[in-house]
Formats: structure tokens, sequence, C-alpha cells
């Protein structure tokens, strides 16, 4: 493995003292009885910046580490905001999630950083996404997307992101046998990938959980289109924009096809009904309306007595207490862990697919969930990368910025060896 | 040589990740725009935001969000109660309910401000308000003055009244305790012969109108063979518009009206603000408070309803308010109406002045010269029949208006003081009075007595 | 610090609206400013990355015999061929819309024909499905003639 040997003392330095900032800002305007309360929090978020630091630079290799100190960064002002909702104090079960996704970003970025090796394996993706399937369906309760095991309660619906991620990443291999099947060429991976998709599609209308949907539609898509661009395809603007005119069709369709309860969310004004099924979306608004732009402090928000107030209308909560400003950084935050792979771009087609795929993924959902709360488009309940709340969504995330760390620091081995020493011995020879 | 170039499909996939970001930063900015436009609409639904006080010239206090019988008197809001309202949300046209932005602790910068200064000054004088609400006794009804030069309103007084302090049950109060009456429509009664009069100078000319008598026999048949009764069964003989109007003869006004031009009386009626054959009539608030103008029918000047019509029965409502507005502009000797105002000034989260007060007005309807017939006109009736009773020169028009079909007698007096120096215009209505238990000009002179001594 | 003292400072400084614009105005800041050095950072990363680029890339180009251009090899993965989409253009109509393919591991090239029209042949011997490059090996596409070529470093 690689070593690289730059300093990061200053970005250490520099992200230590923003997770002090932001505790000095809870110390200075915050709501508590005790000062006590804060002590905990300081703790966790320092002693999970030294542990994280300390792990990522003596107990690993890789070729770049700004991935993980923006991570850390994401995941100490998260903690601190979920830690003020309300009345200040320590969010523990949100600190454990967000350790846990940090080990699953590395996991994943293991597993996936060796894109020859991955690819060996895509049968099996299709085999993890099959089980997640059937746990959907035959685990959860009636037509739910929710496996509760004791206080627990994973939704396996959430882990199909990842692995759909994976799929359209690895639907590059059989690229150079496509056939052409009515108007476009395909391959079998295509068609594989079509198929998952549609099975994902069903299994969430199936569920009355549409919400996030798009989010797979988004990576679908982004697949679709890097794909008809690859060998073979008569790629042209023509069939760019039949597939785009196709797709809004489709969703037209669908649209005027929707259960009733979509229909609803479609339709209505929030206005006329402030008490009922409004009653998030006016209450979200209504508190970005008195934090305004600075908002009234962290602990002194009122919108944590609203159902969802730390998942999906976590937006709006932000902007209470911190202020409008303070929360278009979580756009910041994730719009540049984002941005990193494009200053250090991956150097393999199926990296840039994984990194197009999961950038499609978290800004769809961002989206989803901000525009959503506050009325723009359809509310539906779909989490923000790393700020909501929720073991899922945040163990998904981790693996999803796992994955765009992996395009940044990739490794180009085949797993036979042979190969390797005869070339060694070539170049001593 | 071509070094840094990258591969085509990479490039790709990062031109589709710009264009997703490009596409959720243009939706930020939508949303942005929707919240920095929208941010007041949103705070007129929060119930999180505190509200300032609303306070009287002289600094009494007339709202207060925290207000409990500990701190003020039981009584001390019940005689503006449905006025100035209440952040329940019980009441609505209220001045608290419709100036909630100006009055909440809330700045579009620093959000909800616990501890701001919001306030409303208004232009009312509580103390007497008071004293006019305790004049009623226990009749109900309503009075208004204000000051027909600049505007300001001093008294707004309507009864039976909300008490803020104990108001728990809507149910439990009496009928029209939660509306302030003087925005609202009323029977004008007699007091309608102001406007029918002013319309037919305005058509006719003061020469005419004043050179024709017509006679009163306590009874008149018109041109279809309707009967007209007069309140004087012995009638008033012949008279000139100056005695009818003393009179208040409603023989004479028939005739008046069946001699006048249907079109041009329309005309001059739906100028002043009326609301003609259900035509729409210009609206009217009062910082925010929406105030019912006029409205009648008029169909053809030789037909009964119409007749009555221009004498304040039939279909003729008109609000205390407009009645006292038009007063302004015969007091003026004006063709514009001097509008009412109620707040003064306000401060806003910051403690900073902003003065509201600002003298407005709009067209009368009627000509200046007409104004100043009819304002002679009225202070010969003032002189005759008021000015002892009531103490101040006053031109005045009483009115006695039949409410459900003749079951119940309402009294009215709007009129205005003859003085540059007291420049007050006033309408006053009591309700169900038809014994005469409470005159209308006992209220007045209290009313102007009040606020005369501020 | 005495906590009662400390908490009426805060309730004092918590009455001035600029109190909370200079906390909030901090946090942005310094959010920022960390961004920006990790972008910075991220800039130092590249240019190390594309060191071991080199390094995993065995320092090869691609270079056409005739005009002498010569192309980078920036991806594991680069794709000759005639169309708009591939990574190396030849607009030469011997060569197929996608030619071959150019692969790399462990620093070994390879080149991976794509069932072309005309062949890919190295050192004059055609590829059937998949062959290792050396060197200076010559690579022809169709007639277009290139040279697998070490950078001088």
């Amino acid at each position: 493995m690689f070593h690289n040997k730059l300093s990061y003392g200053r970005i250490t330095f520099l992200v230590f003292m923003t997770h002090a900032i932001m505790l000095a800002a809870v110390l200075f305007r915050g709501n508590y009885k005790d000062i006590t309360d804060m002590l905990q929090l300081t703790t966790a978020v320092f002693a999970l910046d030294i542990v994280y630091m300390i792990v990522i630079r003596f107990f690993y290799k890789q070729m770049t580490y700004t991935t993980d100190y923006l991570l850390l960064m994401i995941m100490g002002c998260s903690v601190i905001f979920q830690s003020c909702f309300g009345s200040i104090g320590f969010a523990s079960k949100h600190y454990i999630t967000c350790v846990l996704a940090l080990v699953c970003c590395q996991i994943m970025f293991l597993l996936t950083r060796n894109h020859i090796r991955i690819l060996a394996l895509k049968q099996y993706l299709y085999l993890v996404l099959g089980v997640l399937v059937l746990a959907t369906v035959l685990l959860t309760g009636s037509r739910s997307m929710w496996i509760s095991i004791g206080s627990l309660s994973i939704q396996p619906s959430e882990f199909m992101k990842p692995v759909f991620v994976l799929l359209c990443a690895t639907s590059i291999m059989e690229q150079h046998d496509k056939k052409k099947l009515i108007l476009f060429y395909v391959s079998r991976e295509m068609i594989a990938l079509t198929i998952a998709f549609f099975i994902i599609f069903v299994l969430q209308w199936w569920c009355r959980d549409l919400g996030s949907l798009p989010t797979f539609a988004a990576a679908y898509g982004c697949a679709i289109i890097c794909r008809i661009c690859y060998p073979r395809a008569k790629f042209s603007k023509g069939t760019l924009i039949t597939l785009i005119v196709l797709g809004i069709a489709l969703v037209a369709l669908l649209a005027s096809a929707a259960p009733a309860y979509v229909q609803d969310r479609l339709s209505v004004d929030i206005w006329e009904d402030t008490y009922g099924d409004g009653y998030q979306q006016c209450q979200a608004l209504m508190a970005i309306a008195e934090g305004s732009l600075f908002g009234k402090g962290p602990g002194y928000g009122k919108l944590i007595n609203v159902a969802a107030a730390d998942t999906d209308i976590v937006f709006s909560t932000i902007c209470e207490e911190w202020g409008f400003f303070v929360a278009l950084l979580i756009i910041f935050f994730v719009a540049s862990l984002l941005i990193l792979p494009m200053i250090n771009k991956p150097r393999s087609y199926f990296h840039a697919t994984m990194v197009m795929s999961v950038a499609a993924v978290f800004v769809v959902q961002m989206g989803l969930n901000i525009f959503g709360s506050c009325n723009l488009i359809p509310f539906t309940g779909v989490t923000i990368p790393f700020i909501s709340q929720g073991g899922s969504s945040m163990l998904v995330s981790g693996m999803l910025a796992g994955m765009l760390k992996s395009g940044q620091s990739p490794v180009f081995r085949r797993p036979d060896a042979v190969r390797q020493n005869s070339r060694r011995r070539e170049r001593a020879a | 040589m071509k070094k840094k170039e990258d591969m085509k499909c990479i490039k790709r996939g990062e031109f589709l990740t710009k264009l997703l970001i490009a596409i959720f930063l243009i939706g930020m900015c939508v949303l942005v725009f929707k919240i920095v436009t929208e941010a007041s609409f949103y705070m007129k639904h929060s119930n999180h935001v505190t509200l300032g006080c609303v306070y009287d010239r002289s600094g009494d206090v007339l709202f207060d969000p925290d207000a409990d019988t500990d701190t003020y008197s039981y009584d001390h809001f019940v005689d503006v109660g449905n006025l100035i309202g209440d952040d329940s949300g019980m009441m609505t046209n209220t001045l608290v309910s419709e100036n909630r932005t100006l009055l909440s602790n809330y700045n579009p910068i620093f959000g909800i401000m616990e501890h701001g200064q919001s306030a409303i000054y208004t232009t009312l004088d509580h103390e007497a308000n008071r004293t006019v609400y305790d004049a009623f006794g226990s009749r109900d009804g309503t009075a208004i003055a204000y000051n027909y030069k600049t505007g300001e309103i001093y008294v707004c007084v309507s009864k039976p009244n909300v008490n803020v302090l104990d108001f728990e049950d809507v149910d439990s109060l009496p009928s029209g305790s939660l509306i302030c009456k003087a925005f609202y429509r009323t029977v004008p009664g007699s007091t309608q012969k102001v406007s029918t009069l002013a319309a037919a100078i305005e058509q006719m000319g003061f020469e005419t109108v004043s050179n024709k008598t017509y006679s009163c026999e306590g009874v008149y048949y018109n041109n279809y063979g309707n009967e007209i009764d007069c309140h004087s069964s012995y009638g008033h003989g012949s008279q000139d518009i100056f005695r009818a109007f003393q009179n208040s003869c409603n023989p004479y006004f028939a005739q008046l009206v069946q001699d006048m031009q249907l079109q041009p009386l329309k005309d001059t009626f739906r100028n002043m603000g009326y609301s003609v054959n259900n035509s729409k009539a210009p609206e009217l608030d009062i910082d925010g408070i929406s105030v019912f103008r006029g409205s009648t029918e008029l169909d053809d000047v030789n037909d009964f309803d119409t007749q009555w019509g221009c004498m304040g029965q039939s279909k003729t409502e008109v609000s205390p308010c407009q009645l006292m507005m038009w007063q302004s502009a015969v007091a003026n000797c004006s063709n514009s109406v001097t509008k009412p105002y109620l707040i003064s000034y306000v401060k806003n989260v910051f403690g900073n002045e902003k003065d509201e007060s600002e003298t407005s007005y709009e067209s009368a309807g009627f000509s200046a010269e007409t104004a100043a017939y009819v304002r002679e006109v009225m202070l010969e009736n003032g002189r005759v029949k008021y000015n002892d009773k009531i103490g101040y020169n006053i031109g005045a028009k009483s009115g006695t208006a039949q409410i459900q079909d003749g079951a119940s007698e309402n009294n009215l007096l709007v009129g205005f003081v003859d003085d540059s120096s007291f420049p007050i215009a006033f309408c006053v209505v009591i309700e169900d009075n038809a014994g005469g238990y409470l005159s209308t000009e006992y209220i007045t002179s209290t009313m102007l007595n009040a606020i005369a001594n501020e | 610090m005495n906590e009662e003292n400390f908490r009426k400072i805060l309730e004092s400084l918590r009455s001035f609206p600029a109190f909370s614009i200079i906390m909030s105005a901090l946090v942005i800041f310094m959010v920022f400013i960390c961004v920006f050095a990790i972008f910075r950072s991220a800039k130092e990363e590249k240019h190390i990355e594309e060191l071991r680029w080199d390094k995993v890339s065995d320092y090869m180009e691609l270079v056409d015999t005739d005009t002498g251009e010569r192309f980078c090899l920036s991806a594991d993965e680069v794709i000759i061929g005639r169309h708009g989409a591939a990574d190396i253009r030849f607009p030469d109509m011997s060569i197929s819309r996608y030619h071959a393919v150019l692969c790399v591991s462990n620093g070994v090239w390879r080149v991976i024909d794509l069932g072309s029209k005309s062949g890919t042949f190295v050192n004059g011997k055609r590829v059937q499905e998949q062959m290792t490059l050396k060197d200076c090996d010559e690579i022809r596409f169709g007639t277009k003639a290139t040279i697998l070529k070490r950078r001088r470093v």
C-alpha cells in the first residue's frame, strides 16, 4: 500500500477548532440547566475526533485522507446538532450510530477500493439484494419497511441503496457484448439492473413507501445515462432525449396511477389543514421563520415536539435553533463531500460510476428532505445523510461515504499474484 | 502533450454530478427566496411569538398578552374588548388580530425576540371610552367619535362587549359581543335623510331644494298610492327643507325623492360609498379592520320601498362609522371625507418608533357646495334641538330605526361639533330604546365632555 | 470562575442581538476555513495521487507513429475508437467505433480487442482476445499504428 507523505496537522487542528467553536456557541447561547450537561457532549465529540484521527493516520494506509477528515467534521457537527434539539443533553444513541457509520465507511472502503475484486463478486451483490428484498417482504410486519428486533428497528430497504449503487457501478463488465433490442443496445447486465430496479420499485409500492424511490431512480438513471455512452451504444442526443421523454411520461403515468395516499400528498394545501396533514410542514416552515437568520439558540427550539423533528424535518429544527445560515452549512458539508472526488478524480469507470451514483443518492435525499419539509415538493419521509437521526440511514450514509472515499484511493491490483511475481522477475532481469 | 486530460466516461460522470448539484442549488435558491418572501405569512400562523402591548393616547394599556386580574382591574378592558381584540384567535377583524405583524416581537433578521419592545400606540382615549361605556348603563349600542380634521378616532365603544380577562366560552356571550358594532351594518333610520338631502342638493341645486315646500298631513299617499306615515299623526303642515329636516318629516322626504331622477340619485349614493342594488361598494378598512359602508336598493323614485330606503328604512343599511365619516365632509365643507385611523404610532421590536398617523382623505361623493348647504341645514337643526341639551354647538341629525319589522327601535344621532378647536364628528346608536329610556343626547354630551376633558 | 457570575454575563450578552450574529458568524467562518483547508489538502493529495498513478501505469503513454501525438493513459481502462465517446479518438475509417480497450493492473498494460472489423495488431500479431503489452510495443488499430512507450522521467 501507499502512504502519502503529506502532513495533516493543519486540518486536524482546524477540525478540532471547528468543533470547539460550535461547542462554544452551545455554551454561550445554549439552553442548559447545568454546565455539566455540556461536559459529556464535549468529551464525546473530542474523543471521537482523537480516536478516529489516530486510527486513520497510524493504522491505515491510503491515498487520500481528506474525505475522512470531512466526514469526521460532519459527524461531530451532527452529534452537536442532535444533542441540542429541545434542550442540551448528550444524544448518545445518535453518537453510537455515528461511530458505527464511520466503521461502516471503512468496511465499505476496503471492500470497494479494488474494483477488480468487487467486479468478481458481482453475482453475490444480486444475492444480497435478493436477501434484503425477501427480508423486507417476509420479516417486516404488515406491508411496512421496518423489522423490529427488540428495541431496535432496522429498515432493510435502506441497505438496498449501497447494494444498488454497487450494482449500477458493476454493470460495466459485459458492456462489450451488447445486443440490439428494439431501439437500444443493451447488455445482460443492463437488463439485470433494470429488473433489480423494477423489483425495488414494486417492493416500495407494495410497502406504501414511495419516499426513497426517487433515490434509487436517480442512481439508476445516472447509471443508464453513463452506460448508454459506453462501447457499442449508438449514443446520440436523440437516444438521450427519447429516454428522458420516456422517463417523464413514466413518472406522469405513475403519478396519475399512484395510490390515494400519494395523490393526497401531491395535491394537499398545507395551510388549509394546519393541524391535519400539513401539520409537520406548517410547523417546519414556521420554525424556519421563527429562527430566522441567526436562530433562537441551541436548545431553545420548540419544533422538537413535532413528530420526526430530528429526522424528516431536521433542516427546520436546525434552522430554528441555529439559524438559517448555519443550517445552510449542512448543504455545504454534503456538497463538499461530493466535490472532493472531483478534485481527486477516480481512475476507473467503475469508480466514476460509483461516485456519481453516490452523489445522486445524496443529492436526491437532501433535496427530498429539505424541499419536502419546506413544501416545495410533496413531503416524503427521507433523511438527510449524516444529519438526521436514524440507525439504518446513518449506517447506509457511512457506507456510501466509504464508496466516495474508495473512488479517491483506489487500488489497481489483480487478485492473481502469479502474474505479479512473473512481472517482478522480469523487471529484476 | 495532452497530459491532464481525463477519460471521457469519468468526465461524463463528473458532469452528471455537477448537474445534479446545480439543480439542487437552484432548488435551494428557490427555497431561500420562498422563505424570505413568505416568512411573515408563516409567522401569522405561529403561536410561539410573543405580542407587545397596545396603548391608548395617554399610555394606558388597552391590550396586554399577559393580562390577568392580578395586574388589571376586572373590567379594565371591557370597553374596548371587541375593538382591540386579543391573541386567542377567537375574535377576528380586531386591531390585534389584523395587526399581528406590527405587534409581534419578531424581526425578519433576528427571528423571534422574547423580550422585544413591539407596541402599538392608538389614538383612542381609554378614559373617555370607559365613561361612554358606563353611560350606556343597561342599554346596548355603539358610539364612535373622531377628529374630523385629522382622522384620529377618540372613542369607539360597542356594547355588549367582551371582557378579555374573563372570556372562556364564546357561546355564553350575548349576541353581538364579539364584533365592534360601529363597523358593522345597522339600520340608519332618519339619519339617512342627511344622505338623501345631499343627493337632492347635488341633483337639483340648493336653490331649488330650499324653494321647495311640501305639506304634511300626517300621512301621504305617493304617486303609486302607497301610504307614507309621518311619525306625527297631526302632520307638520307646509314646510321647507329646514323645518322638514328638524321635524324629520317622512311625507316631505317622500315627495322630495319623488321629484328626483332615479339615475343621478343612484350615482350620488354610489359615489358616497353605498352599494346600490347590490353593486360593489369600495372597500373600507381602518388599520386593517374592515368596515361595512352602506347598502340600499333604489328601483323607482315613485316606489314605496325606494322612498323608505331614502329615509333609512326598507333595505337600507349603513355602518355608524360611515355615517360619522360623511359628517367630516359636511363639517369641513369639503368634497372629501377624512378617513379615520386608530394607530398613532408603533414601536418595533427594538423600541424604535415609527409614525403611522397620517390624515388621508377619500371622495365624499358630493361637492363642497353641497356639503356647505347640508352643514347649514344640520347646524340649524342642532341649534334648534340639541345645543342646549348637549352643551356644544353641533350640527346633527337624529334617527329612529325600526328593526325586526318594527318589533324594536334603535335611536341614532349623527353629527359634528362646529368648533375648529374641537373638531369632533360622532355617531351614537342606542339599541332597543323604544321607551326613550336613554337619550342619545345624553350619551353624546357625555362623550364630548369626556373627550374635551382629556 | 463562579458559575453564577458566568451565567449573569451570558444573560446580559444574550440580550444583544449582535451576540447571536457574532456566534453564528464565528461558526460559519470556522466551518468555511476548515472545509477550504480540506480542499487545499485535497489538491496536495491530487499531486501525490498523480505521482502514484504514474507508478501504477508504469509511466506509459500511447504515441501516434504518424503524427507523434502523445496520449496520456489516465484511467485503468482506455477505450480507443472512432466514436466521439471513445477516450482516445482516431478519426480513421479503418478503425471501428469502439475498437479496443487498453487496461492496466499492477503496472501491466493489456490490450483487449472489442471485436473490431479490421483487427488490432501488436508487433504485427493479431490480438485474438487480449494481449499483454511491454514498453515500445507497436499497436496497430486497423491501419493506425501507435506505440506504447514509457515516458522519460
